[in-house]
């Protein structure tokens, strides 16, 4: 019997201090995860491992108890000094899979539907091969996993829409500009928040940045850092002439940019230029923003962009929910098929249904012809079945009826009636 | 039996345009993106069979088979989704789809309805100039269509942008500078073909007449205002580098006097 589990620490439940002492690093996976497989009937083993969660999706066949084999890996990861069983979330069965495809749909993480988790569940996959920690099952679940995350992304809006401030600021610049190749960014004020924009524009490949600060050497000292031009803040306005992009994120009392001199240097451009305030006092007079072809964002129209792309995720929770059941359902009937009985009424379902097609053929034939040609194909079928049939009822291990089950589903391409969820349920 | 033909084809691309327009249109609504590129697909399928449709009957007749009102707008149909098409490859972007395909269903629908294929052509018609002028003049109209789309969309995207309210079309749409050169790109190549018809069309008033007429009929005076208007929006925004907006208003002037001089082209015929 095959029976799939999940055990982990996720940010939910876990308080970071612990997180910290149980990521799965390489070096633990060959130490620790791979001596797993063998122990309780554990025959593959699935680690996921990201600053938010560690995990284990396992396979057993057999009766055994993979708990205490887990438990042990965790505590010697944790430390003599915490209770990390009190923290440890243990789920079976097609709970344990629906878990996963969470985990790779961005159900279950900090920023809903953010895209690097499913980059890390497919580094995971291949450092788990590397460690010759799959199999057949994990295989498949992880195919599904992986199918069910692009899928999410793919039809519904669960990572449509920026949800952090400096991440709405660059996808304000590309919805106005499209590509940034042949932009120019000025920077005013050289803080944190206004650096990490300029690091997002300059990732998205903005063509020239300048740097603005009241203080010239601290523009100089970040314009090294972001190859960035620095520019001595008297050239402010000459330079937002230039610049189709300006983020402004200083820490002075009153307005940096006026409306007034902003009016006169803009007058000549002619072009959509960007502004996104993002300090507190505001750095840019409100009546700039009222000027053709001008759009200026401050923090309070950000956040509200924000918000409103997290209030959309979270409306696709449910209609990602049901598109994961779908691959759910898929991944059971699948899982379903590998056990002995159903592949055997499969297999006879299937024989038998060549034969009734067969025999169809010959519907007008006199009775007596009828019943004797139903009687040998009939015998026919039971003597070439028996062989396999009894073979595959004998085999010594579990892994070796999982693998035949699969071979046969493969060649005669069988068809499962669709799995009962709570079947694999423990 | 090349009217059963003709009626078969048009009503098979007619409702692949139909569908390709009810993909687009679930695509801008849903964020199914396999939606859109299956629209993409169609569109292209549609085209395919209008394309084999037009050539048959272009063996058959001997010329391009758009003396008709019916099959005039089946042709500017064809011409607009081959343009966006062609936009679509180049831009990457899907959005626009659920604004043209609409458009070009219309037109089909409209001639569907309005069925009266071309048959023998009047000897003055047959004339290479008057052929040019034609499907100049019809290239012209589908680049100022598509133009106009942009200029659209242009407006409700900087509206949205300007008033701080991201909604739908946000969202959705390619960005402001992407549907400016849609705008830009469609007016200046409608400008250029709307001068070579304007051309073929007086040297084949010459040939049908001896002398050139150039009465100033409505027909003609629109067709002249929308070349001005269109060249005054290329114009000012080169000199003056104008604002995508003011090019986008621009260009939708010019289309309202597009579709005058068409109307009257109608009632003229």
């Amino acid at each position: 019997m095959i029976r799939l589990s999940y055990y982990g620490f996720t940010y939910r439940q876990t308080p970071v201090e612990l997180r910290e002492r149980v990521v799965l690093a390489d070096d633990a996976l060959a130490a620790r995860v791979a001596p797993l497989i063998g122990q309780a009937g554990i025959t593959e083993v699935y680690p996921l491992s990201t600053c938010n969660r560690t995990e284990l999706y396992i396979v057993q066949l057999g009766d055994g108890d993979a708990d205490g084999p887990v438990r042990a890996l965790f505590a010697g990861l944790a430390g003599a000094d915490v209770r990390a069983d009190r923290y440890l979330e243990r789920a079976t069965g097609l709970e344990a899979a629906r878990r996963l495809l969470e985990v790779a749909a961005g159900l279950d993480s900090m920023v809903m539907g953010e895209p690097q988790i499913l980059g890390q569940v497919k580094e995971f996959q291949d450092k788990a091969r590397r460690h010759q920690l799959l199999g057949t099952v994990t295989e498949r679940l992880l195919q599904t996993a992986i199918h069910a995350g692009k899928r999410a992304r793919e039809e519904t809006e669960i990572g449509q829409g920026a949800v952090s401030v400096s991440f709405a600021a660059v996808e304000l610049a590309r919805k106005i500009f499209g590509g940034f190749e042949h932009k120019t960014a000025a920077l005013i004020g050289v803080g944190e928040m206004g650096a990490l924009c300029a690091r997002h524009l300059q990732a998205h490949g903005v063509h020239r940045l300048y740097l603005l600060n009241r203080t010239f050497e601290r523009s100089v000292e970040l314009a090294r850092e972001l190859t960035g031009i620095p520019v001595p803040i008297e050239e402010l306005y000459a330079t937002l002439a230039q610049s189709d992009i300006v983020i402004s994120a200083t820490a002075a009392p009153g307005f940096v940019i006026q409306a007034g001199p902003f009016r006169e240097s803009v007058a000549a451009r002619r072009r959509e230029i960007l502004l996104v305030d993002i300090a507190i006092p505001r750095d840019i007079e409100p009546a700039v923003g009222d000027l053709a072809g001008v759009f200026l964002y401050d923090i309070d129209d950000l956040e509200g962009i924000v918000d409103a792309n997290r209030r959309k995720r979270e409306a696709e929770v449910d209609k990602v929910r049901r598109l994961l059941l779908d691959e759910l359902d898929a991944f059971a009937r699948w899982l379903g098929s590998l056990d002995v009985t159903p592949t055997i009424v499969a297999l006879r379902g299937k024989f038998e249904t060549i034969r009734r097609r067969e025999l169809d053929g010959y519907r007008n034939a006199p009775p007596q012809e009828r019943e004797l040609a139903e009687r040998v194909t009939r015998a026919f079928m039971n003597k070439l079945l028996h062989a396999p049939v009894t073979r595959l009822k004998e085999l010594p291990s579990e892994s070796d009826k999982l693998r035949c089950s699969e071979a046969l589903n493969r060649l005669f391409e069988l068809e499962h009636p669709p799995a009962d969820p709570e079947a694999h349920e423990s | 039996m090349m009217t059963t033909f003709t009626f078969t084809a048009q009503a098979a691309f007619t409702a692949l345009y139909l569908a390709a327009a009810y993909l687009y249109l679930k695509y801008f609504f849903s964020v199914e993106r396999r939606c859109g590129l299956l629209a993409a697909r169609v569109l292209v399928a549609g085209l395919v069979v209008h394309l084999a449709a037009l050539a048959v009957r272009i063996a058959h007749l001997g010329y391009l088979p758009i003396a008709t009102v019916c099959d005039a707008l089946s042709f500017a149909g064809f011409i607009i989704a081959l343009a966006y098409v062609c936009i679509e490859k180049f831009s990457r972007d899907l959005s626009m789809g659920a604004f043209v395909a609409p458009i070009i269903c219309i037109a089909q629908v409209i001639s569907l309805l309005w069925f009266h294929p071309s048959g023998d052509l009047p000897v003055r018609y047959r004339s290479p100039w008057f052929e040019i002028h034609v499907s100049g003049s019809m290239f012209a109209f589908a680049s100022f269509a598509i133009a106009t789309i942009g200029a659209v969309l242009y407006l409700v995207l900087y509206r949205e942008l300007h008033r701080k309210r991201p909604g739908r079309f946000y969202s959705r749409l390619t960005s402001l500078e992407q549907l400016d050169r849609v705008n830009f790109y469609g007016s200046l190549l409608g400008v250029i073909l709307l001068a070579v018809a304007i051309f073929t069309g007086f040297n084949w008033m010459r040939e049908i007449r001896a002398s050139a007429d150039l009465r100033l009929d409505a027909r003609i005076i629109a067709t002249w205002f929308t070349l001005a208007v269109y060249l005054t929006g290329l114009v000012v925004r080169r000199i003056t580098r104008a604002s995508g907006r003011t090019l986008s208003l621009l260009s939708i002037a010019g289309f309202i006097l597009v579709v005058m001089a068409f109307a009257f082209e109608g009632i003229s015929h």
